[in-house]
Parts: C-alpha cells; sequence; structure tokens
C-alpha cells in the first residue's frame, strides 16, 4: 500500500514544479487541455529540477529525508508559481482562463449526441484515437508488468540500485563509501541523477523497494514519449488545418517506440542509459523546436533536459555536449536563407545552465580526489588517441552493427538517416534537419571517442556496453524521425511555408496552439 | 517468416531512401539546383530530386503509413510477451526480486543474510580469504547486500567474513578477530576481540 502510494506521490513530487515551470515559460496555459497534453515533459523537467537541486544540496552537505525533498519541490514550484504571477499581473490576465459565456459550459451528454461527434470524425482521427489507446493501454500494461519485476541487470544492481540505496540509509553523501579503494568497480565517479531519483522514491517507499522501482523507470520512458507526442504536435499542430491529420502521424511513431524491444529491455533492467536516451530526445527535440520557432522559452526547458542528460552518466555528460555543440553549430554556421544568423547570447546562455547542472558534483568529485577510468587529459590527448588508434574500427563497426539490428530498434536509427538527408535535399525543415544530423553525428563521434580512450579490454567492453551505449543515438535519431515526418508531412500539405517559418522569414507561431 | 517480410520491407524502404537521397546531393548539391543542361545520369538524378522535392509530403506520409504497418504488426506480440512475463512474476515477492540475481554465481543468501544480523549499526566487514575477495561476483554482490555496512580492509573491519573457506586454513588475524562463528562448512563469521 505504501508502495503504492509512494509511486503516485513522486510522481506528483516531480509534476507539479515541472508543469508549474512549463507555464511560468509559457509552454502552456492552464487549460486542462494543454495540462493533460503536457503532463509528459512536465515529469521530465521536474525529475530535472529537483534532482539537479537536491544534487546540489547533498554536495553542500545538507541532510536529505523525505520531508526536505517535499521542501525543495515546494520550493521550486513556488518560485516558477510566483513568476507565472508577475507575468500575469504585468499582462493584466487573469491567472485561470475562464470559459467563454457565449457558449454553454456544460452540455447534457446523451447518446444521439455522443453518436452524432462520432459520425462527424474524419479516419485520421479515427486512426489517431485507435493508436494513442492501444499506446495508453500498453502504458499500462508496461506499468504492472514492471511493478512485479526481478532485479536482472549487473549494473543495475551494481551500480545505481547500490548507490540509490546508499543514498537512502545515509541522509548525506557517504563518502566513506565513494571514497574507498573496495567500491572501484561502482563507478564513484559516475553523476548522482538517477542514484538521487531512486533514493526519493526509496524513502517515500519506506524501504529499498527494488521490485516496485522498475516502475519509475517505465513511468520515466511512458513521459518520455507522452513528451515526445506533445513536441511533435507543437512542431505541427495541424495539417491540412486539421489537427487529426498530425495526431494521425505522430502517433504510430510513438507506438513504434513503444514496442520497440529494445527499449522494453533495457528499461526493465533498470540502467541509466534509457533515462539519459529519454531526457537527450526530450533535450534535442526542445532545441530543433526553438530553431523552428525563435520561442526561447523551448531554449529554457532544453537547457534544463541537456543538465538532467549531462547528470545520469558520463556518455550523458558527453551527449549534452555533442547536442550543444550541434546547436552552437546550427546557430552560429548554418545559412538562413539569403544571410548568416547573427550571433545570439541564448543558446551561450542555454549551454552555460547545462554546464552549471553539472558543477557542483565534479567539484566534489575534484575535492574528494574521487577520479574515473579515463583522465579527461589524456582523454583529449591527441598523442594518446592516436596511441589507441586500433580501437577505432572494431568500436565504429559495433557500434553501427548494434544501431542497425532490426530486432533491437525497429530501424529507427536507419530512418533517422534517412529523413535527415530528405529533409536536406528537400528543403523541408534544412536547419533543424541539420541540427539532428549534427546532434547525431557529434554523439556518434563521443561514443566512439569513449571506447578509444578507456583503458579497458576493448572486446569485454564492447560486448558488454555497446548495445546500451547507442541509446542516446537511437532517441535523438527518434526525435528526429517523429519532428521531420511531421514537417515533411505538412510541407506536402502547405507548400513551403513550413521552411519560411523554420528559417523566421514568418512571424513565431502563437504562444499556444 | 512474417518477421524477416517485415525486416526485409523495413530495410527496402530505408535504403531506398538514403539511395535516393545520397544519389539526388551527389547530383544536385543541397542548394537550389543552378540552371544547366544536363545528360546522362545526372538527368537521372535531377529528375530525382526534382520528384522527391515535389512529393516532400507524401514522403512524410509514407514514413507515417509505414509507421503505422510496424506498430500494428508488432502491438500483438508487445501484448502477449508482457502478459507472459506477468504471469511469470506473478509469485515473485519482494525479497525473491530484489535478489534475483544472486543466481549469477555462488551467492550463498542465507549466510549473507545471517552476516548482515550479526553486524550492528555503523559496523563494518572484510572479506576473507584473498580468493572471495577477488571473485568479482562475491565481492560486488555481498557488497551490495551489506548496503549500509561498508566493505573495509582486514585492519579496519569490525567483522571477518569467511566465504567458502575452511576457517582453519584462512590466514587472518586471529587475536584480532577472537571470536570465531560457523554457520555452515566453509561459512562463518569472527569477531573482533572486545
Amino acid at each position: 500500500m505504501r508502495v503504492d502510494f509512494a509511486q503516485f506521490a513522486v510522481t506528483m513530487l516531480y509534476l507539479l514544479p515541472g508543469l508549474l515551470l512549463l507555464a511560468a515559460v509559457r509552454v502552456i496555459e492552464f487549460r486542462a487541455i494543454q495540462i493533460v497534453a503536457a503532463i509528459g515533459l512536465a515529469y521530465l523537467v521536474g525529475v530535472a529540477m529537483v534532482t539537479i537541486s537536491s544534487i546540489l544540496l547533498l554536495v553542500l552537505g545538507v541532510p536529505m529525508s523525505a520531508p526536505v525533498y517535499l521542501v525543495v519541490a515546494f520550493v521550486l514550484s513556488a518560485a516558477c508559481g510566483g513568476a507565472i504571477l508577475r507575468l500575469r499581473r504585468a499582462e493584466q490576465l487573469p491567472l485561470v482562463q475562464k470559459p467563454s459565456l457565449s457558449k454553454p459550459s456544460f452540455s447534457k451528454p446523451s447518446l444521439t449526441r455522443l453518436r452524432a461527434w462520432l459520425g462527424e470524425r474524419s479516419s485520421a482521427w479515427w486512426v489517431a484515437a485507435l493508436t494513442v489507446s492501444v499506446i495508453a493501454l500498453f502504458a499500462i500494461a508496461g506499468y504492472v508488468t514492471a511493478l512485479k519485476a526481478p532485479v536482472s541487470g549487473w549494473d543495475g544492481w551494481s551500480i545505481w540500485a547500490r548507490k540509490g540505496q546508499m543514498l537512502f540509509y545515509e541522509d548525506s553523501l557517504p563518502k566513506e563509501f565513494f571514497t574507498s579503494e573496495n567500491y572501484r568497480f561502482m563507478h564513484p565517479d559516475y553523476p548522482l541523477l538517477i542514484p538521487v531519483w531512486e533514493s526519493i522514491f526509496f524513502r517515500f517507499a519506506g524501504a529499498p523497494d527494488t521490485q516496485a522501482l522498475h516502475a519509475q523507470f517505465w513511468i520515466l520512458l511512458v513521459a518520455g514519449l507522452w513528451a515526445a507526442g506533445f513536441l511533435a504536435h507543437r512542431a505541427a499542430p495541424a495539417i491540412r488545418g486539421s489537427k487529426e491529420w498530425a495526431a494521425a502521424i505522430w502517433a504510430p511513431l510513438l507506438g513504434v517506440l513503444i514496442v520497440t524491444p529494445g527499449i522494453h529491455r533495457q528499461t526493465l533492467q533498470i540502467y541509466a542509459d534509457i533515462p539519459m536516451a529519454v531526457f537527450a530526445m526530450g533535450s534535442a527535440f526542445c532545441i530543433a523546436l526553438w530553431l523552428q520557432s525563435r520561442r526561447s522559452s523551448y531554449l529554457v526547458i532544453a537547457a534544463l533536459l541537456l543538465g538532467a542528460t549531462a547528470n545520469v552518466k558520463n556518455e550523458g555528460l558527453t551527449t549534452a555536449v555533442a547536442v550543444i555543440g550541434a546547436m552552437l553549430l546550427v546557430r552560429l554556421f548554418v545559412v538562413d536563407g539569403s544571410r548568416w544568423q547573427s550571433f545570439k547570447p541564448a543558446a551561450i546562455c542555454a549551454a552555460a545552465v547545462a554546464a552549471l547542472a553539472v558543477l557542483p558534483w565534479r567539484i566534489w568529485l575534484t575535492l574528494n580526489d574521487v577520479h574515473g577510468l579515463v583522465s579527461i587529459t589524456d582523454g583529449l590527448s591527441p598523442d594518446y588517441i592516436w596511441e589507441q588508434k586500433e580501437r577505432v574500427q572494431p568500436s565504429v563497426g559495433s557500434v553501427v552493427n548494434q544501431l542497425v539490428q532490426p530486432g533491437v530498434w525497429n530501424f529507427i536509427p536507419t530512418l533517422a538517416v534517412a529523413i535527415v538527408l530528405v529533409c536536406l535535399i528537400v528543403g523541408v525543415g534544412r536547419r533543424i534537419a541539420t541540427f539532428y544530423g549534427l546532434a547525431g553525428v557529434l554523439t556518434l563521434a563521443a561514443i566512439i571517442w569513449g571506447y578509444v580512450v578507456a583503458p579497458t579490454e576493448l572486446g569485454s567492453h564492447l560486448a558488454s556496453s555497446s548495445d546500451r551505449l547507442v541509446d542516446g543515438f537511437a532517441f535523438i535519431g527518434a526525435a528526429a524521425v517523429l519532428h521531420l515526418t511531421i514537417l515533411l508531412a505538412r510541407s506536402g500539405a502547405e507548400d513551403s511555408t513550413v521552411d519560411r517559418a523554420a528559417s523566421g522569414a514568418t512571424k513565431p507561431p502563437p504562444a499556444h496552439d | 517468416m512474417w518477421n524477416l517480410f517485415k525486416s526485409t520491407l523495413m530495410q527496402i524502404f530505408a535504403v531506398g531512401m538514403i539511395g535516393l537521397a545520397v544519389g539526388a546531393l551527389l547530383s544536385a548539391g543541397i542548394g537550389a539546383p543552378k540552371p544547366r543542361p544536363v545528360e546522362g545520369p545526372r538527368k537521372f538524378f535531377k529528375r530525382i530530386t526534382a520528384a522527391l522535392r515535389q512529393h516532400a509530403g507524401g514522403l512524410g506520409i509514407a514514413v507515417a503509413v509505414l509507421a503505422t504497418f510496424m506498430f500494428w504488426t508488432q502491438a500483438w506480440g508487445f501484448w502477449a510477451a508482457r502478459s507472459t512475463e506477468r504471469s511469470g512474476y506473478k509469485n515473485l515477492t519482494v525479497e525473491a526480486a530484489a535478489y534475483h540475481d544472486a543466481r549469477l554465481g555462488n551467492a550463498n543468501m542465507p549466510f549473507l543474510n545471517f552476516v548482515r544480523a550479526n553486524l550492528a549499526d555503523g559496523q563494518s566487514y572484510a572479506l576473507a580469504p584473498a580468493e572471495s575477495r577477488d571473485d568479482v561476483f562475491v565481492r560486488q554482490w555481498s557488497s551490495y547486500v551489506m548496503i549500509p555496512h561498508l566493505l573495509a580492509d582486514e585492519q579496519e573491519a569490525d567483522l571477518l567474513v569467511i566465504f567458502n573457506a575452511d576457517p582453519e586454513s584462512v590466514d587472518y588475524d586471529r587475536e584480532r578477530f577472537a571470536e570465531l562463528v560457523e554457520f555452515e562448512p566453509g561459512y562463518a563469521i569472527a569477531r573482533r576481540a572486545q
């Protein structure tokens, strides 16, 4: 019973500050339909806000407990709520939009009216509704399965659940564990987001229930897919003037993601790779939306999600660097129509926010003399990389082999490459396609770099990790497929308006679709 | 057979799209095509580029149709797999689920539970003999089960855990760890002398 309460309580703990932040930066308004649509993104943003703040407090030596985590969420929510109130006051708007008086706010439902309403629905609506319903059913089925799943992944218990339990039993950072040579195997230098996130659940559950913990990983995955659907809708709210058509395009793509065997299997291994990839997908999608719409609110969300990506694991840090690199390159150097982009500090600010999110843990590691397997000095030394050059080819081979396995990724990475190339050629969302392409290439390069500079036996290293380390690339690819497919479909319906909007020739779309 | 068919279809589609795109790129470049006469293969690729541009919307729809096909053909498999998993996990207790990976090596969970019960708050332990200490599974698994007790070196530990060895044959500081308690043959703990 308490575990069920914990599942609900921690979800609310993340949802509240997440939703308020989305409202504060005007990604959503306080309307029921927008709140429901944004729940997935709000959850991801909330996890990022609460866990990154908690890591800072832990590093500062604040003893953490369930009430303290509640206070953290409350303070973050209050800050966002305060920002919303100030905005509303400045614009002299009511906090909640009241329903129009000209329309009846409530009409009595009747079977005849329902039948008439259903009869008016288009075929696209039926496709979208049926697909979304089945996805929802799968999400629930996956949740029920996850609730009873056993702990069956080596790193899941040996690294992540171990640290999560340490933070459950100890109120402060257990320095003696992180600095002991006896615990080198648990990679004490790995970032703390997942252990903190797990320990928050354990504290509300009252015990380190690693069985029920699987459901938290499943909720995070479903939130990621929900967020992707919401962002896809924002990329093109209507095709041929119809929301149903747009939904009929993105819903099946989300469906493919939820049934993809590699994603489901890895989620229930409770490794950190899928959470990292979910945050990376959200951040890449938000940056691409920022490039498309010029609305800096998406950049704020992206910065937070990039901070979370970098705080999940070391590969998350390199993935975040790759995505930021792609964003800066596109923003600074890619020709927009007939002119070069003028320099804008927004992208630099977003990169700085993401970097700040990583800083507390890195400072703690330095102060306590905790080092990882790879020294950054060695890793970036051209001489050292040249010495390791024979590791490049097998690493590339293994990583590419993982990405093209049909039984694992459902061809999502291959499809992403194809769609990015097609968009570059046909000129639909070219800047966005360039961003996704660069982000993918840089992410892949970062994975290969990690293998090349690691002081490990390459064969076993690849065998034990290459199936997981490609998750970031695959999920960024999924964002590219969702985003660019819907832009392609819209371009056919609305001629070249998409590219004009994407390149900034037209005004940004209204704040709320 | 069905999976092979789906896989082949998807491969053909994706590779075909990449092929078209790369061909068009090589032929026309990314920018707007310059009006000049074209012949032979160039003309062929120019036509492809033009066709792609003309039917961009159709490509988007094609991807959505393909995704619909992929989703619905895998939907039943996904549902059936989750049902099978749920049936398999039905009687799994929280403890059995937590220690499921004990099967990966010689975990001896009853002994580890006994050790944990003998550790007071804040006490640490050491593993002996060296073979057990250096065994990757024993070291990682036992230290996982023992959280929040710290795995320490013998000189600093409050309790010595003798794992899979005859205590008589193990080399340890018998004066420091004077009180030996055998759990079962090969498994014992030695408490620090008061």
